[in-house]
């Protein structure tokens, strides 16, 4: 039950493995294309945003979502963490491969 | 230290005064201040002399005013606040003083734990505003030690080292007092004023072995509990009261408290906050909302099959980088707990190799280290004891095994650190004492 429930936080080289499979991604905002934005995340990708994402470009956001078989990330949920420079990204990095390192505590494999 | 005691009695003095014009008109003011009293009277007979007072004061008559304490809950509350407030100066060396003395444990528990409320509770309203200032400092330091408790390596302030036979602070070795006080004593203050409702005394049967534990939301749902009623186990170890953060996936306001789901990632919890009936208005409302970061500290709980979390508190996140910041401490206190406490060669390998590669070394070296030793040794197993049970298997002996001193003499490490050492390794039963408790030889199996 809990593998259904948890959202391994993810970055953009690990997508293929995570296809079909609901992540949580953080990143920085780079671009706004209406219904799509691109996301910097250790590499970029592309999120569907849905209506209640109000997404800031220069802005950090917390992505859960879907992915896509092309690797898109289709949104359920956005969160906006504020500026980017308020970001330790080498704490999220650090926190992603802890997250895979010791999936013990974070999530399960099948 | 007489200014310690007048403090005290002129406090008594405005006590009553206090209580008339603050408390609410059901409060049995004569009654309270018995107690209260009475509790004064156990710190003051200690404080004269700690051997008198054990023998004519001992913990069973302790164990027959913390019930009464307990049914007093709501009275002697307030009370005890006061009381925490009005000598809140010299709370902290008094704590220092009396934290080791095993007759004193309740209520040095009691009195930590009254003013760690006090700091976190919005509706405590005084006048003085020093008061929370300096009860918040002993917060912190509360906290530190609850943390050394489950870092058990820390090592104590030096003041302690004096105090204590071989280095060991009263607070830091957790089985003793748990023997002594918690089996017995189930009337405990603590349980029953935690979440404000009544549990049952059986919750406090851990009292000396208070941990602070952060985790992830899995670890909570993979918890492992032997029986009902039971303590849960995280990687092997008994969990008391856990720290986690998490999204609030939705909030259900009830009449009696506030039902949180959490989502960090890991896996969903629900979180109950229960509303205290004292509280202003304005704090029953949820003070957060959908898709905030909060976080919690609580005690996880189980009704039937379902699990939750009795939370003592909530604050919203403001700041996102503690959420990767308790992530990370999750994971180092989970490694901890299965691959033993980090040593210095590690962190010295770490160093070298640069990133991605410390999980390697990391644990290379905890079983380089169980190899030398011919024996896998529990990952708790601090690296000095590590490093006296391979000085025990490789140094030429006879069958009497060695000597503290020698050991000490021939590792160049201080007594004290041998001491600690052979107690894990005795605890743990890979070695035994021979000729004298203080010679040791290991255990061949």
């Amino acid at each position: 039950m809990a593998d259904l429930l948890s959202t391994p936080r993810i970055q953009t080289p690990h997508l293929d493995a995570f296809t079909s499979k609901t992540v949580r991604l953080i990143g920085r905002v780079t671009q706004l294309r209406g219904e799509q934005a691109t996301i910097d995340c250790s590499g970029a990708l592309t999120a569907i945003l849905n209506r209640d994402a109000h997404l800031t470009v220069g802005h950090a956001v917390e992505i859960v979502g879907k992915v896509n078989s092309d690797l898109s990330v289709k949104v359920l949920r956005a969160t906006d963490l504020g500026r980017e420079g308020e970001i330790d990204w080498a704490s999220i990095d650090a926190v992603v491969d802890a997250t895979h390192r010791y999936n013990e505590i974070f999530y399960s494999t099948d | 230290m007489s200014a310690f005691f007048i403090d005290i009695t002129s406090s008594f003095q405005t006590l009553k005064q206090h209580l008339a014009s603050s408390l609410p008109a059901t409060f049995h003011a004569e009654r309270g201040l018995i107690v209260l009293r009475r509790l004064a009277m156990t710190i003051f007979s200690t404080r004269h002399s700690p051997q008198a007072f054990a023998a004519s004061y001992p913990v069973s008559h302790l164990k027959l005013v913390y019930p009464k304490l307990k049914k007093l809950k709501y009275t002697i509350q307030p009370l005890l606040r006061y009381f925490i407030a009005s000598v809140s100066e010299n709370l902290d060396c008094w704590l220092d003083e009396h934290e080791h003395n095993p007759s004193m444990l309740h209520f040095t528990a009691i009195l930590k734990y009254e003013a760690c409320v006090i700091t976190r509770s919005k509706n405590f309203q005084t006048e003085d505003r020093r008061i929370p200032d300096s009860v918040g400092t002993l917060h912190g330091r509360a906290r530190t030690r609850l943390l050394s408790t489950v870092f058990s390596t820390t090592p104590p302030p030096p003041s302690k080292l004096k105090m204590a036979n071989f280095g060991y602070g009263g607070g830091y070795t957790t089985t003793t007092y748990g023997g002594q006080n918690a089996a017995t004593d189930g009337g405990g203050f603590m349980a029953g004023s935690q979440s404000g409702s009544q549990e049952s005394p059986s919750n406090s049967k851990v009292w000396g072995k208070e941990t602070l534990r952060p985790v992830t939301i899995k670890q909570i749902i993979d918890a492992q509990q032997a029986h009902p009623e039971s303590e849960f186990k995280i990687d092997g170890s008994d969990v008391t009261q856990i720290t986690f953060v998490g999204q609030i996936n939705s909030v259900y306001p009830q009449a009696t408290n506030i039902t949180y789901k959490l989502d960090d990632g890991t896996g969903i919890v629900e979180v109950k906050l229960w509303i205290d009936a004292e509280a202003a208005e304005e704090s029953k409302a949820p003070q957060s909302k959908e898709g905030e970061y909060i976080r919690v500290w609580g005690r996880l709980k189980a009704f039937n099959t379902k699990r939750h979390v009795g939370a003592q508190m909530i604050r919203p996140v403001t700041d996102f980088n503690e959420v990767s910041y308790h992530l990370l401490e999750a994971t180092a206190v989970h490694l901890y707990f299965t691959r033993g406490p980090p040593n210095a060669e590690a962190v010295a390998v770490k160093g070298e190799a640069g990133t991605g590669m410390f999980v390697e070394s990391y644990g290379g070296t905890t079983s380089n280290a169980a190899l030398a030793g011919g024996k896998k040794l529990p990952p708790k197993i601090s690296s000095v004891a590590r490093k006296v049970y391979d000085h025990l298997q490789s140094a030429p002996q006879n069958n009497e095994g060695l000597h503290v001193h020698m050991i000490a003499a021939q590792l160049n490490m201080p007594v004290n650190d041998v001491f600690k050492a052979g107690d894990e390794l005795l605890a743990e039963g890979v070695i035994y004492t021979t000729v004298d408790d203080e010679t040791w030889a290991v255990l061949e199996c």
